[in-house]
């Protein structure tokens, strides 16, 4: 340690230099104030014993110089003065001093004073040497959620959220606050929606913001039912994540076609059913445990089912909304929420009002960026999924020419969907798979016909009516829970063409049959629109219809128009 | 005076006899300095000669000069050098018996 000793009187000097170096200290010496800078700035020591008057330039004026000059460095200063100076030590310490040193010198008191800035100054050398080791770190640290992010965002895609139905508020870094927010489209042009918010927050938090949206995405378009998405979903974060870790989450399924939406809500804060016409504002409450709680067997996928008309919107969001602060440390709360909610529901406008109305409560505070909230709109307006054309190249991988049947008795009806294992087998073909939404659809309506209207016996008059869907579906549990006979038999046999194939689908099952043919008049007289069979004979090369309509066979071809 | 000087002598050395040359001369010189500044009536200058003296003796144990000094130095700082005279002829004295002292030490 090196002390610098800053003193016009000579004698004074001498002494204080033999105290100083008595204790073992380089010793470094000034007579006037100009000269205890530049032996300063020559010298760097560590500690500075300064006589308050000197000529040319007074201690006060030295220690201001040197605290201005250093605003990091810690250079204490001990100030020399005499008993009668009391009244200037204000002055002292105003100009930067740390302590003070009196005549007539006290040896062992001095030598006290540097031991204790000695150990002070270790001290602040530590704490440096700390923040320049957290910096290091925090800045190592947001590499590392630069690069997993990255990483998720390749997993996680947007998916549909930029859909024109979808408005949605999510914070860039909102993967690390444990939000997660994923929307895909279903391939009968449906649209599935999920939000969920882990325990905690950071990296662990996002770990199991992966497996989700592999699931999500990956189950949506195998043509999965939300209720088996939401299943499997809480199965893998049982496995996955840690005990006491779980994912609060709503889920949502919205038919365009047949209007109607089913949500399940496990956790989240109610989401809100905004009926644009009425202007009403409906709640959809949490009725079941998050993800990740509970096990298979006692896990509950039963979905909420509710009208969901054109104009109609669904608003979802997690509690960093409500828990977004102000200047003034106040929450921004459920009732601003709600009112703002209110406020836009009649011109269809409820996200614009709550966006404005959070960003006029938080003003200038930059906290909370786990805001992650979305409305979902019908809008009939928008645009039908358009079935893109496909320009690939032939490809004769995979099977070539092959024969799939199937029969399901009514124990598999119950609770087997057999649609994901048939897609799987037929996105093996060659160039089939870039028709997967078109096949996908044909086989979902084909399948879900012959469930609905001929195992079990359902009328379609109910589901022509948004309200009345609620009632179809409680109707298609109930029928399904007492299933005792029937059976569906799917065959599906394909053969590859010159550049291209075609597929054949026979859907028989138990019922009685249908009034085909006036289906099949009022198909082909008016607009060819909506679900169903409709859908299906625009979509395929023909559909034929064998016993009373029990039976349908439906042919799809397809030619890779690229060929060579 | 002699206990301070004894320890001096001991955190010191051999540079004991150094200090009392250099206190007889620095402080003959700030001494005849006080006499000029008084005589041109200079009372700032006569505080800080004054001052300067001051904290040299204390350090040596040097006790009634100290008080001398001081007495100097504040009168000087208010303005008044009506004393000024009266008090370096007794500074002047104890000056004179200290650094009698320090050399017989």
């Amino acid at each position: 340690m090196k002390i610098l000793i800053a003193e016009d009187n000579f004698t004074d000097r001498l002494i204080l230099r033999k105290i100083v170096e008595q204790q073992g200290y380089q010793v470094c010496e000034a007579e006037n104030g100009v000269e205890a800078i530049e032996v300063f700035n020559k010298e760097q020591p560590d500690l500075i014993l300064l006589d308050a008057l000197m000529p040319k330039l007074d201690g006060f004026n030295v220690a201001r110089k040197l605290k201005a000059d250093h605003p990091e460095a810690y250079i204490p200063i001990i100030f020399i003065t005499s008993l009668t100076e009391t009244e200037s030590l204000v002055k002292c310490i105003e100009a930067g001093g740390d302590d003070f040193f009196t005549k007539p010198f006290n040896r062992v008191i001095l030598q006290a004073k540097i031991t204790a800035f000695k150990r002070a100054k270790a001290l602040y050398q530590t704490v440096l040497d700390q923040k320049q080791e957290i910096e290091f770190h925090t800045q190592h640290m947001m590499q590392e959620q630069q690069i997993a992010k990255r990483i998720f965002d390749n997993i996680a895609h947007k998916g549909a959220l930029g859909d024109p139905c979808i408005r949605y508020s999510v914070s860039p870094m909102s993967v690390f606050n444990g939000d997660i927010l994923l929307a895909a489209k279903r391939p009968l042009g449906g649209m599935n929606v999920f939000l969920g918010d882990f325990t905690g927050h950071g990296l662990s938090a996002s770990i199991g913001a992966l497996p989700v949206s592999d699931i999500f995405f990956g189950m949506t378009a195998k043509g999965f039912e939300l209720y088996e998405i939401v299943k499997e979903l809480n199965n893998r974060l049982k496995s996955v994540l840690p005990v006491g870790f779980f994912c609060c989450a709503i889920a949502a399924e919205i038919d365009f076609e047949d209007n109607n939406i089913k949500v399940w809500n496990g956790g989240l804060p109610d989401a809100y059913l905004i009926n644009k016409h009425t202007a009403e504002v409906e709640e959809i409450k949490s009725n079941h445990l998050p993800l990740g709680i509970i096990g298979e067997e006692k896990f509950q996928a039963k979905m909420d089912v509710r009208p969901f008309n054109d104009g109609d919107s669904l608003f979802l969001y997690s509690d960093g909304v409500i828990e977004s602060e102000n200047e003034a440390g106040e929450l921004f709360g459920l009732d601003r929420l709600l009112v703002s909610i209110c406020d836009g529901a009649s011109r269809g406008e409820a996200f614009d009002t709550v966006t404005e109305a959070v960003k006029a409560f938080r003003k200038t505070t930059e906290q909370g960026d786990d805001i992650t909230y979305m409305e979902i709109k019908n809008h009939k307006e928008r645009d039908v999924q358009a079935y893109e054309e496909v320009d690939e190249v032939f490809r004769n991988d995979g099977p070539s020419d092959s024969c799939l049947n199937m029969e399901l008795g009514p124990r598999s009806l119950k609770n087997y969907n057999p649609l994901p294992s048939i897609s799987q087998h037929l996105m093996e073909i060659g160039n089939l798979r870039s028709y997967r939404t078109q096949v996908m659809t044909i086989i979902t309506e084909l399948y879900s016909n012959a469930l609905e209207h001929g195992v079990l016996g359902l009328g379609s008059e109910l589901k022509k009516s948004a309200d009345g869907f609620a009632e179809y579906y409680r109707q298609r549990e109930d029928k399904l829970t007492k299933l005792e006979h029937g059976y569906i038999n799917i065959k599906v046999t394909h053969k590859n063409l010159d550049s291209g194939g075609q597929l054949e689908l026979i859907f028989e099952d138990s019922g009685q049959g249908f009034d085909y043919k006036t289906m099949q008049d009022k198909a082909s007289s008016s607009k060819l629109s909506g679900r169903g069979y409709p859908l299906v004979i625009r979509l395929a090369e023909s559909v034929e219809f064998f016993n009373n309509g029990s039976s349908v066979r439906v042919i799809f071809s397809w030619k890779a128009t690229g060929s060579k | 005076m002699k206990e301070t000087i004894e320890q001096l002598k001991e955190l010191l050395g051999d540079d004991f006899n150094e200090l009392v040359v250099a206190f007889d001369q620095d402080n003959r010189k700030h001494l005849s300095n006080i006499a000029e500044h008084i005589k041109s009536a200079n009372h700032e200058q006569v505080a800080h000669e004054a001052h300067s003296i001051k904290g040299a003796s204390s350090n040596l144990g040097a006790v009634e000069l100290a008080a001398k000094c001081e007495a100097l130095e504040h009168s000087a700082r208010e303005g008044d050098l009506s004393q000024a005279s009266e008090l370096l002829t007794a500074i002047e004295h104890h000056f004179e018996l200290a650094v009698k002292e320090l050399k017989s030490a």
